[in-house]
């Protein structure tokens, strides 16, 4: 019974992508609560699915058409991915709970048509990336991987204006990564004569290390690396980021180059970790992740515009999140999926409010957010938690995710372990000159004369304030956290590569 | 030319074309040479000298997998094209957005306003500007 909730996690968003346009277009003020009813009840899947494999230890599996093993497509979620698909599941109530137009005021409703689009893209979004998180087939991945691009395109260039030249750049881009990793997934299949990845993790120790081996390596590193963001082929990211409307940026921003993350780890950290050229690669992402610390941070401090600040902060915590994921160590897992969550609540909470005042007030610059505190002193509130959680100051989430990436990193030890722990430290200082210069901006400067006031939707400023306290409570109860949700994920990891040493 | 040859003289020609080409459109076709490439490279995979079709002629009653050619990177290549087509679909309909925006499908003039600060009127609907509230909510 239970192994059919994870196909129905994927078929249910699925189902919504195609159903959301028909409805929107006969009814479109009953949309909203079907998105939102439909996300919940793909969220209960995940939550079931999650409490099982934590409570058992075992994955839930389901065969697509009734194939077994390595011949048909399996789905199967361990500890590891049903944490990911709870997060993805998770975040997309909190925007599907919100108008589409939410942010640009309550005199603005979307068309039908626009409403069903962009519904239904969201929850093919989620349907693309729980996918990713669920399956086991290498090729399926691909197509997982470009269901989740095409959605999320069509939910950038929604913004309309710049936002559609910034989601055609990021439609080549993504491709691009797309047909590197397909091309890479075809010398693995040439070498071995399989897609499946346990199968791949059981002969690729048998087959030559040869040219092709590496160039199969090289291409699905490469492809991944680029939808996850990863210095310097960040460069779709900020744009991306910047003109996707309020309520999508926040769900887009949250999770989507993490599940890329996500799939790298599975990847290089699982399947191909026992051949030379897999640890390598692991290696190099050490390097450039904690170059891409470093550079998102910089570049994040030379911005003037707050949302565009707000996505060269998440290039530097894919940076975080990637080093740590190269480094492989249980408690380096542990760190960046810890982080993973984290960063997803805050950055989600920050684009949602920062990105919604933004576009209300039609400017992204900082000091359009000046007199925030006394005007609506709990929404800056809530954005001054998030702040905190984004430098890593205690009692937040933030905090207890970069501790434990500086732990790992200095158990680490060598070149590679040090420069990511000093990248790590300086990421946080940097974090907070940038952050703090807003937060002062927010609470102790008076509204600029003959701006408009700020003000956050009512539809906006919920989802806020409940991710604000959610990344309270995981910096509270971070023990919990780390007991309940990350350890079963390190464990699916580690648990796999245990066997094959 | 052998058929890896091939695909990977395209998928350079592609590669370089998304990367180096100016024009939208142009930077459009380059992805798909870059998307025949894999093509090519996945059907080279599944051929085999004096390999057959895998479908059983009439009467035929035993088979032996060596004399076929594989079918299933044809069948992957099925879902690719699928892919393909879709990911095209989109790019047109959004540069057919873009063109009617801006009437330019220039990289460079693109970029230059999309990195522009103040030119978001096209956007809102209201200018930077503070005594105007297009799109916004009214100040109270």
């Amino acid at each position: 019974m239970i192994e059919a909730l994870a196909g129905l996690l994927v078929a249910l968003p699925l189902a919504g992508a195609a159903l959301m346009p028909m409805v929107a277009v006969l009814r479109r003020r009953g949309t909203r609560w079907l998105a939102f009813g439909l996300h919940l009840l793909t969220f209960a899947a995940a939550a079931a699915v999650f409490a099982r494999t934590a409570a058992t230890g075992e994955a839930i599996a389901h065969r697509m058409g009734g194939w077994p093993g390595p011949f048909g497509i399996e789905l199967r979620l361990d500890g590891l991915s049903a944490l990911i698909a709870l997060l993805v599941t998770g975040l997309s109530c909190f925007v599907a709970s919100a108008p589409v137009d939410a942010s640009r005021g309550a005199t603005r409703r979307a068309s039908p048509v626009r409403e069903g689009l962009v519904r239904g893209a969201l929850s093919m979004l989620v349907a693309g990336l729980v996918g990713i998180a669920a399956t086991r087939d290498v090729f399926n991945l691909f197509v997982f991987l470009e269901i989740s691009s095409l959605a999320v395109y069509t939910l950038v260039a929604s913004g309309g204006g710049r936002a559609t030249v910034a989601a055609f750049r990021y439609l080549i881009a993504g491709t691009a990564a797309g047909s590197l990793y397909l091309l890479g997934v075809g010398f693995l299949y040439g070498l071995t004569g399989t897609l499946n990845m346990d199968d791949l993790a059981a002969r690729l120790p048998g087959v030559e290390a040869d040219a092709a081996l590496t160039a199969a390596v090289a291409l699905i590193a490469a492809g991944l690396a680029i939808k996850a963001a990863l210095f310097p082929l960040h460069g779709w990211l900020p744009d991306a980021y910047v003109f996707a409307p309020a309520p999508a940026a926040g769900f887009i921003s949250a999770v989507m180059a993490k599940v890329s993350a996500y799939a790298l780890l599975r990847l290089l950290g699982e399947t191909l970790r026992g051949i030379p050229a897999g640890a390598m690669a692991l290696e190099t992402m050490v390097w450039l992740g904690t170059l891409g610390v470093l550079v998102g941070g910089g570049m994040a401090l030379a911005q003037r515009d707050a949302p565009r600040m707000l996505a060269w902060s998440s290039v530097s915590a894919m940076g975080a999140i990637l080093l740590a994921v190269g480094i492989g160590s249980p408690l380096a897992l542990a760190g960046a999926l810890f982080h993973v969550v984290a960063h997803a609540l805050a950055k989600g909470c920050l684009f949602l409010g920062v990105g919604g005042l933004a576009e209300t007030l039609g400017a992204g610059d900082r000091r359009a957010l000046r007199g925030l505190g006394r005007r609506a002193p709990w929404t800056a509130a809530a954005l001054t938690l998030a702040a905190f959680s984004m430098i890593g100051l205690p009692p937040t989430a933030g905090f207890s995710s970069k501790l434990l990436l500086l732990r790992a990193s200095l158990a680490e030890g060598g070149p590679a372990g040090v420069a990511a722990f000093v990248a790590l430290l300086a990421s946080s200082g940097l974090a907070a000159l940038y952050f703090l210069r807003v937060l002062e901006g927010i609470w102790f400067r008076p509204r600029p004369e003959g701006r408009p006031a700020q003000r956050l939707p009512r539809a906006l400023a919920a989802p806020v304030l409940s991710l604000a306290v959610l990344v309270l409570l995981g910096g509270v109860f971070s023990a919990v956290v780390e007991r309940e949700f990350v350890s079963g994920a390190v464990e699916a990891v580690a648990g796999a590569t245990a066997d094959e040493r | 030319m052998t058929p890896y040859a091939l695909a990977a003289a395209l998928f350079t020609l592609g590669l370089g074309g998304m990367v180096l080409l100016p024009n939208l459109v142009r930077k459009l076709l380059a992805m798909n040479v870059m998307q025949v490439a894999v093509i090519v490279f996945f059907i080279a995979l599944a051929t085999k000298d004096g390999g057959r079709v895998p479908i059983l002629e009439p009467g035929e009653t035993e088979a032996i997998a060596a004399d076929f050619m594989n079918p299933l990177p044809h069948t992957l290549m099925l879902t690719a094209i699928v892919v393909s087509v879709a990911t095209t679909g989109l790019a047109l309909g959004l540069l057919i957005r873009i063109w009617r925006q801006y009437g330019s499908l220039d990289e460079r003039i693109l970029l230059s306003r999309l990195r522009g600060s103040g030119d978001d009127a096209t956007r809102h609907g209201a200018g930077d500007d503070a005594t105007r509230h297009g799109a916004g909510e009214p100040p109270r």
